[in-house]
């Protein structure tokens, strides 16, 4: 059954409710996009609650997944403008630090090498999705108000990414494992002369 | 850490863990901040908190606009103005918008739905077109041929209201069927306000639009009365008398709240359930 379009039918109604939306969603907003970038995080956040007030008659009930949707594509927005901005600087034949398109580095910097690896052999959506369910714990149909995807495809790129994330994650595990073998090995052929 | 979850290892060095809540005073200052701008003066579906604000930005506009600045979309054809689509440019350039806005027109569906008499002004009608992609187009010309809404017009009589244009279907932005939140009411409606104070007559909201829920042939806000029959199936038009400002503070502009009736009589829709009881 269809939920009713949340009506605003004053002023004051408006504005208890992005008061509300703002107590409730201001930390789990910040935290998204600081995990994604702590540079930018405070204008993504800032960006977003100003969407959010300037819709408020399209922020749904449960607001969160909705929000972070916007903090989403409000980061998008500023990393393609940053990478506009480079072009120019790359134009005028300055050094700049290299950027991937989603600006993927940014998230994976800090990270334990092997948890990086892992997550950068994802592709980004599928990366998103996991990381939306993990630290952001938004459901499966929540994340599918977030990307705008269905909830079908959400399941099918969580399922995929977890068993990706894990299997890159083996494999590290394997590759040190040898690692720490040969080295052993040496050492002990080194004591051993 | 092979043998762990994927969840577990990621929640483990999740880099938010550090991160202290903002204190509260500076979360409230940040938050003042983002109300302190205008609520959405050009976006559909407005209610009557945010008419207030649309028709003070509109106000201002008109300023503007009666210097004589003319833009683009001035005069033109019902199909060039679709062709030109002013709300998806407008869509198109605003951030969080989410995808959809690029919509085309089909050119053979264009058609004059119908008017709506507005006293000192004249007939008002509606064009609608449908879009290549399953949306639809919309907007209200004045009887000299100008477009409301903000776009391409220099007359006083235009008091604010949707950007014309096409656009996706409410129920493909956010009434998906795999999504969790659903927020269609059957109604997928525009406004527009006709100023008609400055030759004599008063401040016109005028709704217009689609209606999603089946059966629909009669559309009637409660509120005012004003009812009207729906055109082609699923189109309608009604025009609603509003108190003149000042008169009425912003905020106590009445509620409007669109109900669609079948054949039977029976409620097939309502575009605002808890507005007034209806």
């Amino acid at each position: 059954v269809p939920k009713p379009e949340t009506q605003l039918t004053t002023a004051a109604t408006a504005e208890r409710r992005f008061e509300q939306i703002h107590e409730e969603c201001f930390e789990a907003v910040r935290r998204y996009a600081w995990r994604r970038d702590p540079d930018s995080a405070d204008d993504v956040v800032a960006e977003t609650f100003l969407v959010a007030w300037r819709r408020l008659d399209e922020v749904p009930q449960e607001a969160l997944p909705w929000l972070i949707g916007v903090a989403r594509n409000v980061r998008l927005n500023l990393v393609r403008s940053q990478r506009r901005q480079t072009n120019v600087v790359e134009a005028l034949g300055r050094a700049i630090p290299s950027m991937s398109p989603a600006g993927d580095e940014l998230l994976v910097r800090g990270l334990p090498e092997p948890i990086a690896a892992a997550l950068a052999a994802l592709s980004p959506l599928d990366r998103e999705v996991l990381l939306l369910h993990a630290w952001e714990e938004l459901e499966r149909g929540e994340i599918a108000i977030t990307l705008q995807c269905s909830k079908a495809n959400v399941s099918v790129r969580l399922h995929r990414a977890k068993r990706r994330f894990e299997r890159a994650l083996q494999d590290a595990a394997a590759s040190k494992d040898a690692d720490r073998l040969v080295m052993t090995t040496s050492e002990g052929a080194n004591h051993g002369c | 850490m092979a043998a762990d979850p994927p969840l577990s290892v990621l929640r483990a060095v999740d880099p938010a863990a550090r991160l202290a809540p903002l204190a509260e005073h500076e979360r409230l200052i940040l938050r003042d901040q983002a109300m302190f701008g205008p609520r959405d003066h050009v976006r559909r579906h407005a209610t009557a908190g945010r008419r207030a604000v649309r028709t003070a930005i509109a106000l201002a506009v008109l300023a503007v606009v009666a210097t004589g600045v003319a833009w683009a979309a001035g005069g033109s054809t019902p199909l060039e103005l679709f062709q030109s689509n002013p709300q998806g440019t407008e869509q198109a350039n605003t951030p969080g918008a989410g995808p959809g806005w690029d919509q085309t027109v089909v050119p053979g569906s264009v058609k004059n739905v119908g008017s709506v008499d507005i006293p000192k002004v004249g007939p008002v009608s509606f064009w609608h077109a449908a879009t290549m992609q399953g949306g639809w187009c919309a907007g209200l010309r004045l009887p000299n041929g100008d477009w409301l809404g903000g776009v391409g017009t220099a007359s006083s009589l235009d008091g604010g209201g949707t950007v014309p244009g096409c656009f996706p279907t409410q129920a493909s932005v956010i009434d998906g069927p795999d999504h969790v939140v659903k927020v269609s009411h059957g109604f997928d409606w525009e406004t527009q306000y006709v100023d008609a104070r400055s030759v004599g007559g008063r401040l016109w909201d005028i709704r217009y639009g689609e209606i999603t829920a089946p059966g629909a042939v009669k559309v009637t806000d409660i509120v005012s009365g004003a009812t009207t029959d729906v055109v082609d199936g699923n189109l309608f038009l009604l025009s609603i008398p509003e108190p003149n400002p000042p008169a009425s503070t912003p905020n106590d502009l009445p509620l409007i709240d669109l109900v669609a009736y079948d054949q039977a009589g029976n409620v097939v829709a309502n575009s605002c359930p808890y507005c007034s009881g209806g």
